[in-house]
C-alpha cells in the first residue's frame, strides 16, 4: 500500500512509544485484578512493552523504514473523523434521522471534490434523501430495529 | 336537591371516568410489536423459553414478540441499560435470578437489584449434577466417595462464575464435605461440550440440559423438592439427604418508568401464557419447571429470594468489600 | 442410498423458492458492511415458525450461506469485511480491486464459495456423526493453542514490520480483555464507562477498524474509488476457471480446513479463512504476492468460510452444540419447532435432516448463477457511484450496522472511536488486521488458558495438561512449522544462491 521511502520511521517510533505507554498503563491497572484474571493482562501488557521497546531500539539503530507520506487533503480527512465522532455521540440526543441527515450532508460536502453545480446539488441531495429514507425504512420497519 | 346530593353523582361520574381512562390506557395494550430483549446470547435457556412464549403471546394478543439479544457481562450489560429505555411497555427484558441479586453484591455492575422491575416469573430451571452416560459415577454416593478420596481432583463444568451453577457447586461441596474444582464456561453450550468431550469429570448444569442431551448424560441429582415429572430417573438432592433446592429463575422485567396499569396488563398476559396447556407441555418436555409469580406475590417472593441469596453470598464470601 | 429420495423431497417448488430467496437475501445482507450472517439468520427465524421443519432449515441455511458469501463484496470493493468471515478476503481482494481486477476477484469469490459450501455440505451429508466426535475432542487447551496459532499468523501476514504487527496484535488482545472477565468475574479496564461492561463488541470493532479508515482516506483526493478502466465489466469466467483449475489443491485444502474449523464450536468463518489463507500462502510458490492481489488468497479464504456453513451444522445437528454463532440461533429455532437434536436426529428424523442437507446443497448450487449476477451488479454500481455519494452512504451503513447488532448506541460510539484510532495507527504504520485478530482470538486464548489451568491443576499437572494432549501437540507442531518455515526457506535459498554462485565461476 505505502511504498517505503528513505529515512527512519519516525511516525512508527512515535506510535510505538505511545503504545508502550498504553502497555505500562495496562500493567499498572492489572494489579487490582484477581490472580486468574491478571494472568493475561500481565502477559500481554508485558509483551506489548517489550515489542514497543524493541521497535524503538530498531529505530535508534536505523533499521526501520518509513512509509511514504500520504498525498491528499489532511483537512478533509480530519473533517470526516470529526463528523463521524460527532454523529456517533449525538445519536442518543438528536435521534437517528436528525443526526444522520446532518452528517450525510457534511460528508457529502467533504467527499465532493468537483464543483457544486445546481445539477449536482439536486442529484446528490435527492440520492441522499432516497438512501437515508430507504435505509431508515428498511431497518426501522422491515427489520424492526428500534432506532433512536 | 341538596348540594351534597348533586355532588355525589358528579364524584361518582368523575371516578368512573378516571377509572375508564386508566383502563383505557392499558386496554389497548399491546397495540404493536413488543420488543423482548434477552440479555444473553442466542440458544440458551432464556432464549428458548422466550421463543416458546412468542407464539402463545401472539395468539392471545395478536401482536408479536420481537426477540433481540444483548449479551454481555453475564446479563449485566442489558440490565444496566434497562431503566434508560422508554417505559411504554413495548420494550421488555428477560430477568434472571440469582443473577440480579448476586451481581450487584459482588461489584459495581451498573445497576442495583431493586432497579430491575420484574412483572412476572414464569419458570425456573433446577440445578442438576450431571455426568456422562459412561462415567464411573453411577450414583451420587459414588461421586461423593471419589471426591473424598482425591480432594480437588474432580472437575465440574458450569455456566459462568458466581452463577447459579457455581453457587450450587459450592453449596454442595460444603454439604457433602468434599472439594471439587469448578471450571467456569461461557454458557451452557460450552459447558455441555466440555462435559460430553470428557474434558471435565462432571457438570453442574440444569435439568434442561438432561432433556437436551438425553441418553448421553446421567443425572446424579436434581435440586428440586420432588422429582421432575419428565425426569423420573433423576433423584433429588433432598431425597438423598442433601437439602439443596434451587436453580435459575427467569422472568420478564420492564423499565421502572412503565405505568402500573401497563405492568399489570403485561403480567396478566404472561400469566395467561403460562397457563396455556400446550406451552406448559413444551416447557416441561424441555426440562423447565413452571412457576407463577405475579405482581401480587412479587414483593414477598423477591424479599425471600434476596434474603436467601444474600446469606449464601456472604457464606461463600463473594460479597464485595 | 435412500438419501436420494430426500433429494427429490428437497426439489419441491416451495423449497427451491425458499432456497433462492434465502440466498439472495443472505447475499445482500452479508454484503452490507455492518450486517452479519448472524443477524441475517436472526431476522428470518420468526418467519420460519410457520413453516415445516425441513423448509425452515432450508431457508435458514440458504440465508446463512448467502450471507457468508456476500461478505466478500464489501471486502473486495471497499476493504471492509461484510462479515467477520471475510476479514481475510480483504488481504488480497481489495488489492485486486485497486489493480483493476475487482470483477475477477468477485467471480473467484463466488466460485470458491460454491465449492467450499459443497465440500462442507458433503461432509455433513456423509460423515456427520463421526466428524462430530472431532468437535468433542477439542478441549480448552486445544482452543488455547489454536488461538496461539492464529496469533502467530499475524507474524506471517508480514505487511510491514513484523514487530509492529505483533504490537498491533497486543493492542487487539488488550481490547479483548475489556469488560467482565469470563473466568473469575473481574471487571477489567472499564473505569467509569459502564457501557464497556459487555466488552468491546467484535462486529462494531470490525466495522470501525476497517471501514472508517477507508472512508477517511477516500475523501482525501479526487478521482474515482475504483477505476473501471473503460473496460466492460464481464464475468471473466474463462480466466477465473483457469485460475481455479490451477488452484485445485488450494481449494480442496482450504475447504477441508474450513469444514473442520466450522465443526469446532466457538470457531467460525473468521478463523477458518485465516488458517486457510496462511496455509495457502505458506505452500505457494507465489507467496510474495500474497497480500498484494494474489487470486489464490481470495480463493482460499472464500472456500474456507463457506465450508464452515456445512461444517458448523455437524455439531449443531449431531450434538446439539452450535458450531458457529448463526448455528446457535438456528438451534433455538429448531427447539421451538420441537426438533430434538442429537445422534437420534439422523435416524428418527431422517426425512427432515436429509431433505435439509440436500436443500442446502441446492442453495449452494443456486448461489453460483445468483451470486455472479448480483456480483456483477454490485461491481458496476460501486464503480459507477461518485465518491461524493459513496462515502456518506457507506458511513450511514456503518452507523446502522454497528447499532443494529445489539440496538446499542454505545456500540456506534465504540465503532467510530476505534475507527479513528485505527486510522491514526494506520498512518503510524500499524495496520488493522493484527488488531482485529487479537481482539477475536484474545478471548478464545484467555478462556482456554485459564480453564486449562484449572483443569490441569485439578488433574495434578498444568504442564502435562498443556503439552501432553495429542491434538495439542499437533497444533503446537503447526505453530512451530509456521514460525520456522519461512526462515528455513530463506536459508535454503541463500545456500542455493551460494552454490549457484560457486558453479557459475
Amino acid at each position: 500500500m505505502n511504498e517505503p521511502s528513505p529515512g527512519r520511521d519516525t511516525p512508527g517510533a512515535i506510535g510505538s512509544a505511545l503504545l508502550v505507554g498504553v502497555g505500562v498503563a495496562a500493567l499498572v491497572y492489572s494489579s487490582e485484578f484477581s490472580d486468574l484474571g491478571a494472568v493475561f493482562p500481565l502477559a500481554i501488557g508485558g509483551l506489548m512493552v517489550a515489542m514497543g521497546v524493541l521497535y524503538l531500539v530498531f529505530y535508534a539503530m536505523g533499521r526501520t523504514q518509513r512509509a511514504a507520506p500520504a498525498a491528499g487533503s489532511n483537512l478533509r480527512r480530519a473533517g470526516v473523523a470529526v463528523v463521524m465522532l460527532a454523529w456517533a455521540f449525538a445519536l442518543p440526543s438528536l435521534g437517528f434521522l436528525a443526526s444522520s441527515a446532518i452528517a450525510f450532508v457534511l460528508l457529502l460536502m467533504l467527499a465532493n471534490h468537483e464543483r457544486w453545480t445546481l445539477r449536482t446539488v439536486l442529484l446528490y441531495g435527492a440520492t441522499g434523501v432516497l438512501v437515508l429514507g430507504g435505509l431508515y425504512a428498511l431497518f426501522k420497519h422491515a427489520l424492526q430495529v428500534p432506532l433512536p | 336537591m341538596t348540594r351534597l346530593a348533586r355532588t355525589i353523582p358528579a364524584t361518582l361520574g368523575g371516578l368512573a371516568l378516571a377509572a375508564a381512562a386508566t383502563l383505557a390506557g392499558a386496554a389497548g395494550y399491546p397495540e404493536k410489536t413488543v420488543n423482548y430483549i434477552i440479555p444473553f446470547g442466542p440458544g440458551g435457556e432464556s432464549d428458548v423459553s422466550a421463543r416458546l412464549q412468542e407464539p402463545v403471546f401472539k395468539k392471545l394478543t395478536g401482536q408479536s414478540l420481537a426477540i433481540q439479544y444483548k449479551p454481555g457481562a453475564g446479563g449485566a450489560a442489558g440490565w444496566a441499560q434497562l431503566n434508560s429505555i422508554a417505559g411504554d411497555g413495548y420494550t421488555v427484558m428477560g430477568s434472571n435470578l440469582p443473577h440480579i441479586v448476586l451481581q450487584p453484591l459482588q461489584k459495581d455492575v451498573g445497576y442495583k437489584t431493586d432497579d430491575i422491575t420484574t412483572v412476572f416469573w414464569f419458570h425456573f430451571t433446577p440445578d442438576a449434577l450431571l455426568v456422562t452416560a459412561d462415567s464411573p459415577f453411577k450414583t451420587l454416593k459414588d461421586f461423593i466417595e471419589a471426591a473424598k478420596k482425591a480432594p480437588g481432583s474432580i472437575t465440574l463444568s458450569g455456566s459462568g462464575t458466581n452463577s447459579s451453577n457455581h453457587l450450587a457447586q459450592q453449596q454442595f461441596d460444603k454439604m457433602a464435605g468434599i472439594k471439587t474444582t469448578y471450571v467456569p464456561f461461557g454458557g451452557t453450550g460450552p459447558s455441555n461440550t466440555a462435559l460430553l468431550g470428557k474434558q471435565v469429570g462432571g457438570s453442574f448444569g440444569y435439568s434442561t440440559i438432561q432433556m437436551m442431551l438425553g441418553a448421553q448424560v446421567r443425572c446424579l441429582a436434581v435440586a428440586m423438592e420432588a422429582r421432575h415429572p419428565k425426569l423420573p430417573d433423576c433423584p433429588t438432592f433432598k431425597e438423598q439427604g442433601y437439602n439443596l433446592v434451587g436453580g435459575a429463575y427467569r422472568g420478564v422485567a420492564v423499565p421502572k418508568s412503565t405505568p402500573p396499569d401497563v405492568q399489570a396488563k403485561l403480567a396478566d398476559i404472561l400469566a395467561k401464557v403460562n397457563a396455556d396447556p400446550e406451552f406448559i407441555r413444551k416447557m416441561e418436555e424441555g426440562g423447565f419447571a413452571m412457576i407463577n409469580v405475579g405482581p401480587a406475590q412479587m414483593p414477598g417472593f423477591m424479599a425471600e429470594i434476596k434474603a436467601r441469596y444474600e446469606a449464601l453470598a456472604k457464606e461463600m464470601g463473594i460479597v464485595k468489600q | 442410498m435412500g438419501s436420494l429420495e430426500y433429494l427429490l423431497a428437497a426439489l419441491t417448488p416451495l423449497n427451491l423458492l425458499l432456497a433462492l430467496a434465502g440466498v439472495v437475501a443472505g447475499t445482500v445482507i452479508g454484503a452490507l458492511p455492518g450486517l452479519t450472517a448472524t443477524m441475517a439468520v436472526a431476522v428470518l427465524v420468526p418467519f420460519t415458525f410457520a413453516m415445516e421443519p425441513a423448509a425452515a432449515l432450508i431457508a435458514l441455511g440458504a440465508i446463512y450461506t448467502g450471507a457468508i458469501y456476500g461478505g466478500a463484496y464489501a471486502a473486495i470493493l471497499l476493504n471492509t469485511p461484510g462479515t467477520p468471515s471475510s476479514i481475510a478476503t480483504t488481504f488480497d481482494g481489495y488489492p485486486m480491486a485497486r489493480g483493476g481486477r475487482g470483477d475477477l476477484a468477485l467471480t473467484l469469490a463466488c466460485l470458491s464459495s460454491v465449492i467450499g459450501g459443497l465440500v462442507g455440505a458433503g461432509f455433513l451429508l456423509l460423515l456427520a456423526p463421526p466428524m462430530a466426535t472431532v468437535a468433542l475432542k477439542f478441549g480448552p487447551v486445544e482452543y488455547f493453542w489454536l488461538a496461539v496459532f492464529g496469533l502467530t499468523l499475524i507474524a506471517s501476514l508480514g505487511e510491514g514490520s513484523t514487530v509492529k504487527g505483533l504490537i498491533g496484535g497486543c493492542v487487539g488482545l488488550l481490547l479483548s480483555m475489556v469488560g467482565v472477565a469470563e473466568v473469575g468475574g473481574d471487571v477489567r479496564y472499564v473505569g467509569e464507562f459502564k457501557a464497556l461492561l459487555g466488552g468491546v463488541d467484535v462486529v462494531s470493532a470490525l466495522i470501525g477498524l476497517y471501514c472508517v479508515p477507508v472512508l477517511i482516506e477516500l475523501v482525501a483526493s479526487p478521482g474515482q474509488h475504483l477505476d473501471a478502466t473503460g473496460r466492460v465489466a464481464s464475468f471473466r469466467l474463462r480466466e477465473a476457471s483457469t485460475l481455479m483449475g490451477r488452484a485445485k489443491f488450494n481449494l480442496a485444502r482450504s475447504s477441508v480446513i474450513g469444514t473442520i474449523v466450522g465443526i469446532l464450536p466457538g470457531a467460525g468463518g473468521s478463523i477458518a479463512s485465516l488458517v486457510a489463507y496462511s496455509e495457502a500462502k505458506r505452500v505457494s510458490p507465489r507467496r510474495a504476492q500474497f497480500g498484494h492481489g494474489e487470486p489464490e488468497g481470495v480463493m482460499a479464504t472464500e472456500s474456507a468460510n463457506n465450508a464452515t456453513v456445512g461444517g458448523g451444522f455437524i455439531p449443531t445437528l449431531v450434538l446439539g452444540i452450535p458450531g458457529t454463532p448463526p448455528d446457535a440461533i438456528i438451534l433455538g429455532a429448531l427447539l421451538v419447532q420441537g426438533i430434538r437434536t442429537g445422534p437420534t436426529l439422523f435416524t428418527e428424523q431422517a426425512p427432515v435432516v436429509y431433505t435439509f442437507i440436500w436443500g442446502l446443497i441446492l442453495a449452494t448450487v443456486i448461489m453460483l448463477p445468483v451470486g455472479l449476477l448480483i456480483g456483477r451488479f454490485a461491481f458496476k454500481s460501486i464503480v459507477a457511484i461518485p465518491k461524493a455519494v459513496l462515502v456518506p452512504a457507506v458511513a450511514l451503513l456503518t452507523v446502522l450496522g454497528s447499532f443494529a447488532v445489539h440496538n446499542n448506541p454505545h456500540e456506534v460510539q465504540q465503532m467510530v472511536v476505534l475507527g479513528v484510532a485505527a486510522w491514526v495507527l494506520g498512518r503510524l504504520g500499524f495496520s488493522a488486521s493484527p488488531i482485529v485478530l487479537g481482539l477475536i482470538l484474545g478471548s478464545i486464548a484467555e478462556r482456554g488458558f485459564v480453564q486449562g489451568h484449572l483443569i490441569g491443576g485439578a488433574r495434578g499437572s498444568v504442564v502435562a495438561e498443556f503439552l501432553g494432549r495429542p491434538i495439542s501437540i499437533a497444533i503446537i507442531a503447526f505453530i512451530l512449522l509456521g514460525l520456522l518455515w519461512p526462515w528455513w526457506v530463506k536459508r535454503r535459498q541463500a545456500r542455493q544462491g551460494q552454490q549457484g554462485a560457486t558453479t557459475n565461476e
